[in-house]
């Protein structure tokens, strides 16, 4: 059928009527109603006399203005009610500022030029904001977006059965103020899944809300400590998933039901918007993991066990080791130096004092790109690990943003890996030089290899009875057992750290060897275990090499390669002794270090100190306090 | 020889133009056009969209000369060849091959520019925009690729619209879908049956809202549009999400 009346819209714009049949009122009539709430909607009602203008407008939420406090332009009577002049349409933003304003980066106005009554077509009977407003909203919106599923089925379907607590439209797209994205940008990608992410947050983490429909909170929680949730928490939500791209938003349903978002077959479509290549059963990721949950995840769960088991047996032996070393060393400086401990040497070393080589140039080299590449590991790995610490996104910008820092990230730690496997390259020659596989155990357990042998035992003994007074400090070969432990810990850690550190940043390929799942286990793994090798270094290590009090504040041999003969013979009797006795001291004389070397010695070296004693203090408020 | 090296100069000249030719204006933000107005540069802002969506809203003071009005432009260009030409759409990027942008190459106006983001960039940028004839939105329910076929089934006399220009229309469309472009919409709606459901489907689903608003306006009861229009329908064919 063909209509000519125009349909709705000919009830919207009642001014056009005006037009048509209104006449003989004079203009003060109007001008008059403009200052007079009682007598406005009076004179107007004698030609709109609908029942829409005559109690739908009164009991409407504009029910108190008068006709002309919205139809200001309508001035002069005469030529209004005799069609000589076209209404202009009315500006709602002069009473609703904040609301235009708002609307002005509305996608309904950007793309569609939209205006307040395309929406409120009833704006003469619109109803006040209440109880039904969610609802209103639905019908509202769906009105255009046809969105079957939503409207039936998640959020809204639990809406319109009487929840007031799931989500409308406006909950996660806003009112008034949906936000445009223009998916070909990357920045609107981004700030799209920042937002939607913040709104599903904002009621999955509302305790009430979550014991009022018995869902948990844990949700968000759980997210949080995955990679995405982390990423995407310290601000680069770039290349990490947010809430809606795994769960799309409009469907949300049960993960049986096939046209749920998280059925297993969906899933795998989610997961290949960003992730290309993987086996199928990568998809058994869980993207909410809860390693405390034993029948969950049991895999994880132990992990978790374990690595808090090792976190704090290693550090409960440990920095009980470093106090009571302290305490006795403190007491016996007090006591002039007692008890095997040589002066207190002021940095720069003198260079007139005999001294030795200790470390070659290639072991000074590896050092010092041991510490460059384990601070800048420190340093862009632990603020994603504390994203939420008020230190993490300063030090993330330092880096120049996530991503930038990622890359540095990965970059030292290929440097990492590289040293470390040409430490296992000189191990393998230590233990077989020249292809000789004869003696390689002794030389495995001899005074030169830094293995552990049965004398480390007698010296960790040795070593507490000395703390307690109950006899003298082991005397030590080359190696002490506290020094061997860090370079052994760096064959665990490397295996721990860069083994999960390799899955998780080829998760993909990964997957054709293991299930999903062993990408959370490679998180837990690759997260405690540089709690454990930063906070160790930064702790035990610093103290057993600068900050006992006989080497306090630096002890500068791994840089300068040097070491003083007579700290030879006080801290290393036995070295010395089998030198002495083998004739091999006299070659490993030198002058001092030179000028250059001790300045930067001194320099590279308490900036080291400094910085990781810094960073300590700041892991320890962010592993305390967020 | 001297035939052969003039064929091949000829050649060459002929390409060079034709490369010449085709190469896009530079795109240029909202910020910067305003930039140029404020220093009293000579700018005049063309929408190429339909006449219909010109109307609705534009850049004030614009021109409207949309893409597929062919054999105008040569009328409706300014006489002023020093004037620097800025051509917009909405959202999506304006083609360089369209019509009346040629024509301005060829006219060799003082500078082309296409408006980066379109008018959707310059609301988004806070500026102004005026509408001489604004269509009032009227709600129209959408359909989304999967849902076609069903309603097509259940409303066998629907008719669809296709809005998008001859061009693109002859490279794809949905089988049964009548060409209708949007930019002569308002001349050749009355040739529409007013008794039978329409579907109006257009590139990427962001002009078909318009369309559909001015056809209930004109008095058609039973108006949808594809969600998504061709972009979805397209990636829906392809096994994408419904």
């Amino acid at each position: 059928m063909r209509s000519r009346s125009g349909g709705i819209g000919g009830g919207l714009c009642f001014v056009l009527l005006v037009c048509l049949v209104l006449g003989g009122i004079r203009p003060a009539g109007i001008v008059h109603a403009a200052g007079d709430p009682s007598g406005a909607p009076r004179n107007c009602q004698s030609c709109h006399d609908d029942a829409l203008y005559k109690a739908g407008f009164k009991a409407s939420a504009h029910g108190n203005n008068t006709c002309a406090s919205c139809h200001r332009d309508i001035t002069d009577l005469r030529r209004h009610t005799a069609g000589e002049t076209k209404p202009r349409p009315v500006n709602c933003g002069s009473c609703h500022r904040d609301i235009a304003s708002r609307f002005k980066k509305d996608v309904h106005y950007l793309k569609q030029n939209f205006q307040c009554q395309d929406c409120h077509q009833d704006i003469h009977g619109i109803g006040k904001s209440g109880a039904g407003f969610k609802i209103a909203a639905v019908e509202n919106c769906s009105q255009c977006h046809s969105r079957e599923d939503y409207t039936r089925l998640g959020h809204s379907g639990a809406l319109l059965k009487g929840n007031a607590d799931a989500a409308a439209c406006t909950d996660c797209h806003g009112l008034h103020n949906t936000p445009f994205y223009d998916p070909s940008l990357e920045r609107d990608r981004a700030a799209a899944r920042e937002n939607y992410t913040r709104r599903c947050r904002s009621c999955h983490s509302d305790v009430k809300m979550a014991k009022r429909n018995r869902f948990t909170t844990k949700t968000v929680a759980s997210y949080d400590e995955t990679y995405h949730g982390k990423v995407l928490n310290i601000g680069f939500p770039q290349r990490v998933a947010g809430c809606a791209d795994c769960h799309r938003g409009h469907n949300i349903l049960p993960k049986n039901d096939l046209r749920s978002a998280m059925h297993r077959d969906n899933m795998k479509a989610a997961c290949k918007e960003c992730h290309k290549g993987f086996h199928d059963r990568f998809v058994s990721f869980e993207a909410h993991p809860d390693p405390m949950d034993p029948k969950r995840s049991p895999l994880l769960y132990w992990t978790n066990i374990f690595m808090i088991a090792l976190l704090g047996g290693t550090f409960a032996f440990f920095w009980l080791h470093t106090i009571l070393w302290w305490r006795r060393a403190y007491c016996d400086k007090c006591k002039e130096g007692k008890a095997g401990f040589i002066e207190k040497a002021i940095l720069p070393e003198c260079r007139a004092e005999k001294q030795i080589q200790r470390f070659p140039v290639r072991d000074r080299i590896m050092h010092v790109l041991l510490i460059l590449s384990f601070f800048t590991l420190v340093m862009t790995g632990f603020p994603i690990k504390y994203y939420d610490s008020p230190w993490a996104k300063i030090l993330i910008n330092l880096w120049g943003g996530a991503y930038r820092a990622g890359l540095f990230h990965r970059l030292a730690a290929l440097v990492l890996c590289g040293l470390f496997l040409y430490t296992l390259w000189l191990s393998l020659l230590f233990l077989f030089p020249k292809k000789q596989f004869r003696g390689s155990l002794q030389r495995l357990f001899g005074p030169d290899s830094l293995f552990p042998n049965f004398k480390d035992l007698k010296d960790i003994i040795g070593m507490f009875k000395w703390f307690f007074g109950k006899g003298d400090m082991p005397k030590f070969d080359r190696w002490t057992y506290w020094e061997k432990f860090d370079f052994l810990a760096v064959f665990w850690g490397m295996t721990a750290i860069g083994g999960s550190g390799f899955m998780l940043w080829f998760p993909e390929v990964f997957s054709y060897l293991f299930p999903g799942w062993m990408i959370n286990v490679a998180t837990v793994v690759h997260s405690e275990e540089a709690f454990l090798a930063a906070i160790f270094i930064f702790t035990v290590h610093f103290f057993n090499n600068h900050l006992v009090p006989n080497k306090f504040p630096l002890e500068p041999n791994i840089f300068t390669g040097r070491y003083r003969l007579e700290a030879l013979q006080h801290e290393r009797p036995l070295e010395y002794e089998r030198l002495m006795a083998e004739g091999r001291l006299d070659a490993m004389k030198r002058e001092g270090p030179g000028f250059w070397t001790q300045m930067f010695a001194s320099a590279f070296g308490l900036a080291s100190l400094l910085l990781g004693l810094l960073l300590t203090g700041l892991i320890f408020w962010a592993a305390l306090f967020y | 020889m001297i035939y052969a090296l003039t064929a091949l100069l000829y050649f060459i000249v002929f390409i060079s133009a034709a490369v010449a030719d085709q190469k896009p204006p530079p795109r240029i933000e909202p910020r910067a056009a305003v930039r140029m107005m404020e220093n009293h540069e000579n700018i005049v802002f063309i929408n190429v969209l339909s006449y219909l969506e010109c109307m609705d809203s534009r850049i004030p003071a614009s021109l409207c000369m949309a893409c597929e009005e062919t054999g105008r432009e040569g009328n409706v260009l300014p006489r002023d060849r020093n004037a620097k030409l800025v051509f917009y759409g909405g959202n999506a990027p304006v083609a360089a091959e369209c019509d009346i942008i040629r024509a301005a190459q060829r006219e060799g106006f003082a500078g082309l520019y296409i408006l980066k983001g379109g008018l959707t960039a310059w609301k988004r940028a806070g500026y102004e925009v005026e509408s001489l004839n604004r269509i009032p939105r009227v709600p129209a329910p959408a359909l989304k690729p999967g849902e076609l076929k069903p309603w097509l089934n259940s409303a066998p006399g629907a008719l669809m619209i296709d809005l998008r220009s001859p061009a693109a229309y002859q490279s794809n469309h949905i089988t049964g879908a009548v060409n209708m472009p949007l930019s002569s919409l308002h001349s050749t709606y009355q040739d529409l049956p007013w008794d039978r459901p329409l579907l109006v489907v257009d590139g990427d689903g962001s002009r078909s809202f318009l369309a559909a608003s001015y056809l209930r306006r004109k008095g058609f009861e039973n108006v949808r549009r594809l969600e998504g229009g061709m972009v979805a329908w397209q990636a829906w064919n392809k096994g994408g999400a419904p």
